[in-house]
């Protein structure tokens, strides 16, 4: 837990939760633990609205609690759980590329209410998609929701225990029964159908009203009250870890090469522990008859694109055995070692120009080396190599051994061992790009401040067209003129380096993603 | 005494005679020529006769003296030396003698004080001197770069000495190999272009992708930028740079077949990097120079960032 | 003067080269400026790559859907008298009661109805309350009125408040066993965020109430 991710999750916080949560959660984290009464105190808010925000973050999964021995309850905050805001665009965007528009709404209800009951997330989808006149109808959405679960996308949330107490709830243990986890339950959507033709025959009662009798009813009817469901962190990250992996190899072999590889992590999915190093073995028949028939890749052609990728210097899939016509496995401590180091390596060409690039790829391959044979291999004068290498230890990206011929460690008979130590690199570019991702949350925080007095106004004057109904051409432009040209100039340019700045923030998420991926497979054994 | 008096009389003769012959066998066998050597040829002349006709030989300049190991060994003189160094004095000789058996590797002044046993100032004297004659050149050693050394002015010096094809004078000529670097993964590039456009079988693709270091060598010679000539190894080394650069994949495969005498051939091909570049590098803390001293609040600080203006601007 | 003579002779006292630095290359000379705060830079940011776009827009709507949301908690009072316009319309929009967690997954000292329940019985304090409860019926009612007025003046839409306001009215009966909670919950949303200047005082009076308590 470093301070840039502290601060970042402070910023992530005060952007989704406002600042209460922002300075409950930095408490919490600065002690580690507490009970309720010094977050009113330390804090400087009133007891309702720490309470509020508690139970929003209990529900987000931010912070959770336990009791403690001597009776009271205590809460704690994870670092990482706030982190993963930063993917959860990335997870919707998951869920309509691989099961459409319903899931991606799904998903979204899911992440904004941070658990749901199966049918009252039906239910929020479905008036969402009422909204914006699509045909999907409960079933449909229910549907969706079953295969978001089979997939494994979304998970139920811990059960009460049986003897769970009011003060402080308890639940039951997620490894007690692993599969309790993905089993669809039953729901009877019968209320929910005749709620929805009844509102859609009475279109003059109010949206809110509405909503909320529909809400009500859900919690009545459909039988699987106190049943929660979340997304599944860990599977939408190894969605995007098995994205890496295609995108890589169809770049560096290409897209054909990518869709087989994109197949076999399909196939590998059901058989390998998501836990694991590496994907169990699959042989090349399991493979081929698993091809998309449409992709019409012959047995001899998937057996030349095997070859072509085991043999490829990336690292991304092995040969383990000959039975089967061949078995293969992705070994993803090595695919994120290789995919690690191109991130470092473009990030040493880009910051300090290709032959510094060779220098560190010189390394890489080798091992430790001297100045001298660096200078002779990447034929590089030495007056040159000398300041590269001094920037590349300067910052952290090389590290420097010595060796000692004598004893009394004179430098004149040393010698000076240049090496790269991945490890660190990766934590090192982490950190920093934590930080970049922090300066650019701030800086777009900073832009939007800056002009908050027109965006606001600008606001307004969208709410006022919106709220006047039967708004004549001529009113409405009248309206609109509220706003100078020169304020709608301002205006759109903010607009531009917003999205800008969130563009360059979800980006940097891919350098982050991979970083974090290669430090937890360097930690597998 | 009969032989005696044809002794005599045959001895200006003689003489020439000894003088020319030793001038052949040391012309017919120009590593020089041991006492031995003459004895053998000549059994009928005298050891005293021997070193006669010797000391005539070196006095005139002829031929020269040089001790390998234990023995004395007699070698022709360039018949220019004669004039190279006249006027010289015999330490000059020595001098000339010691540098030009460095051959084109060349000499280190130092090595060549413990080698003629003259005091330091001495040498650098005659150094000089021979160097102001243009008989001996000084060339600047790339393995070390304050270090000079000595050979005749007429060799080209060795590649140990001048770092072969990259260097010009000591200097590495660093833009050189950079313009190779690029030429040789422009080849490579075009070929796998080449390979892509065939539309062929994967392995076909990629085997076609593969070029062997005497193509790209072929390739570069006829391209005609290299102003000395290369050598398929200076090829490869510009290969290696560019399998640093990761630009490039090497593959090793046995050779092709008995009319190949090589027995490996080195097969290169230009590759796709598996990224474009990572997020980090498309921000512009990417490339702050004063990103460690950047904190919110601080002078450098992310609402105050003239980078984050001028690429928010961009 | 004698002082001079002494200590170092010319140059430096050790060897540059041990410091990396070879014989006839030149030191860097001293520094008179301090360096720029921002220097040129030597190489520029990457373009960005295309074609996320539409995660650009799941980015802002979600966050936009979030700021609105009932989890969205800002702190309350303070910055009020400063900003008041601004934020009456903000805070318009959002803190929709809506949300209504399953208790039974929380520590129950988190739920508002239950603490005033006890404080009823321990504080006598809060007896207060039942008159207060029938001040928010009347401040309500005057809102409704006033805003509809507002609306009508000012051509600015109120509509979400008047629905919430209707919401909160018709909630009551609705949940007949926490009348009395959720009424005094309406005390605090209404003086808190339906704040039109008229009851004011009543807000102030709220937290002066409730400070020592906590």
């Amino acid at each position: 837990m470093s301070l840039e991710q502290i601060k970042l999750c402070s910023f992530i916080l005060r952007e989704h939760f406002g600042e209460v949560a922002e300075k409950i959660v930095n408490y919490l984290l600065r002690k580690g633990s507490t009970s309720l009464k010094p977050l009113t105190t330390e804090c400087g808010f009133t007891l309702d609205k720490v309470k509020r925000c508690l139970a929003a973050l209990i529900q987000h999964g931010i912070v959770t609690f336990s009791q403690h021995k001597a009776g009271f309850v205590e809460y704690f905050a994870s670092v990482d759980n706030v982190l993963s805001y930063l993917f959860f665009p990335q997870y919707i965007n998951c869920a309509k590329t691989l099961f459409g528009d319903e899931s991606e709404l799904i998903i979204e209800e899911l992440l904004h209410q941070g658990q749901l009951t199966m049918s009252g997330t039906i239910n929020r989808v479905t008036q969402r998609l009422a909204q914006a006149e699509s045909s999907q109808d409960v079933y449909g959405v229910r549907d969706k929701f079953v295969d978001l679960i089979k997939t494994q996308f979304v998970k139920q949330c811990p059960l009460l225990t049986p003897d769970s107490k009011a003060r402080s709830p308890a639940f039951a243990e997620d490894t007690e029964n692993p599969e309790q986890a993905f089993t669809v339950p039953q729901v009877d959507l019968a209320g929910l159908v005749k709620r929805k033709r009844k509102i859609s025959d009475d279109e003059n009662e109010d949206h809110a009203r509405k909503k909320r009798k529909l809400e009500n009813s859900a919690a009545e009817k459909c039988g699987d009250e106190g049943i929660y469901w979340t997304i599944n962190h860990a599977r939408f990250q190894q969605y995007l870890r098995d994205q890496a992996i295609v995108t890589a190899v169809s770049r560096k072999v290409d897209v054909r090469a990518g869709e087989i590889i994109a197949c076999f992590l399909r196939i590998s999915e059901m058989k390998t522990a998501s836990e694991s190093i590496s994907t169990n073995a699959i042989t090349y028949n399991e493979i081929f008859q698993s091809l998309p028939k449409e992709m019409g890749i012959t047995r001899q052609i998937l057996d030349q694109y095997l070859r072509i990728i085991v043999e490829d210097a990336s690292d991304f899939l092995q040969k383990t055995g000959d039975s089967g016509g061949g078995m293969f496995a992705i070994n993803f401590q090595r695919a994120f070692k290789h995919l690690c180091q191109a991130h470092v390596q473009s990030v040493i060409g880009e910051k300090y120009g290709s032959k510094c690039l060779r220098v560190y790829r010189l390394l890489a391959m080798k091992g430790h080396l001297e100045q001298k044979q660096i200078e002779e291999m990447a034929m590089i004068p030495a007056k040159e190599a000398k300041e590269m290498l001094y920037s590349l230890f300067d910052e952290q990206l090389v590290t420097i051994k010595e060796v000692p011929k004598t004893p009394d460690h004179a430098p004149s008979r040393t010698f000076y061992l240049f090496g790269i130590q991945l490890n660190q690199v990766a934590r090192m570019l982490l950190q920093k790009t934590t930080k970049a991702m922090l300066n650019v949350c701030l800086r777009r925080a900073h832009e939007t401040q800056q002009h908050r007095r027109l965006l606001e106004k600008q606001q307004r004057m969208e709410a006022i067209i919106a709220s006047m109904e039967n708004l004549e051409e001529e009113q409405k432009t009248e309206i609109e003129e509220m706003v100078t040209p020169a304020e709608k100039a301002q205006l759109s340019k903010i607009k531009k380096m917003t999205h800008k700045l969130e563009q360059c923030e979800s980006q940097l998420c891919d350098t982050m993603f991979v970083m974090e991926m290669y430090i937890k497979y360097a930690h597998m054994k | 005494m009969a032989a005696q008096e044809i002794q005599i009389k045959r001895e200006p003769m003689e003489e020439a005679e000894l003088d020319n012959r030793i001038i052949e066998l040391c012309s017919e066998i120009p590593k020089g020529i041991t006492d031995a050597v003459i004895q053998n040829d000549m059994p009928q002349f005298s050891p005293q006769e021997r070193v006669m006709a010797i000391n005539r030989l070196l006095s005139t300049n002829k031929v020269c003296l040089l001790k390998s190991g234990s023995q004395l060994i007699y070698k022709l003189k360039d018949p220019d030396v004669g004039n190279k160094t006249k006027g010289g004095d015999t330490q000059e000789q020595i001098m000339y003698q010691i540098i030009e058996d460095a051959g084109n590797k060349g000499i280190w002044i130092r090595d060549i004080r413990t080698k003629s046993n003259l005091p330091m100032t001495a040498v650098n004297k005659l150094v000089k001197s021979l160097e102001s004659k243009k008989v001996i050149k000084a060339v600047k050693s790339v393995s070390a770069s304050k270090k000079k050394v000595y050979m005749l002015a007429s060799l080209e010096p060795d590649r140990s000495v001048t770092g072969g094809a990259w260097y010009s004078d000591q200097d590495f000529e660093s833009e050189f190999v950079e313009v190779l670097n690029q030429q040789c993964f422009n080849y490579l590039e075009q070929r796998v272009k080449l390979a892509r456009e065939s539309n062929s079988e994967p392995m076909t693709q990629r085997n076609a992708s593969f070029a062997s270091s005497s193509d790209v060598w072929k390739f570069i010679t006829e391209l005609g930028i290299s102003k000395v000539s290369l050598a398929v190894e200076d090829i490869e080394t510009i290969l290696d740079t560019l399998i640093y650069d990761g630009k490039v994949e090497k593959s090793i495969v046995a050779g092709g077949g008995a009319a190949d005498g090589e027995s490996q051939v080195k097969l290169y091909r230009a590759i796709t990097p598996v990224i474009i570049n990572t997020g980090l590098m498309r921000s512009p803390c990417g490339v702050c120079p004063v990103f460690r001293e950047c904190h919110e609040a601080g002078i450098v600080s992310p609402s105050t960032c003239l980078y984050m203006k001028d690429w928010l601007d961009a | 003067m004698a002082g001079r003579g002494r200590g170092r002779g010319r140059g430096l006292s050790f060897n540059l080269e041990n410091l990396g630095i070879g014989r006839g290359e030149s030191i860097a000379g001293a520094k008179l400026l301090p360096p720029p705060t921002f220097p040129p830079l030597d190489f520029h940011p990457q373009p960005l790559i295309p074609g996320d776009e539409y995660v650009v827009q799941l980015k802002q709507d979600f966050r936009t859907a979030m700021q609105e949301s009932a989890f969205f908690v800002r702190p309350s009072a303070k910055r009020r008298d400063i900003e008041r316009y601004s934020d009456k319309y903000q805070i318009g929009q959002t803190e929709d009661l809506d949300w209504d967690p399953d208790w039974s997954r929380l520590p129950s000292e988190l739920n508002p109805k239950r603490r005033r329940k006890v404080r009823a019985v321990v504080a006598p304090k809060i007896q207060m309350k039942p008159a207060k409860k029938i001040d928010v019926k009347e401040i309500s009612a005057k809102i409704k009125v006033s805003s509809m007025e507002a609306s009508r003046d000012a051509k600015e839409d109120e509509e979400n408040e008047e629905e919430e306001e209707e919401k909160e009215e018709e909630a009551a009966p609705e949940e007949e066993v926490y009348e009395e909670e959720e009424l005094e919950d309406d005390t605090d949303y209404n003086q808190t965020y339906f704040d039109n200047g008229e009851n004011y005082g009543a807000d102030e009076d709220d937290d002066l109430e409730e400070g020592p308590v906590y």
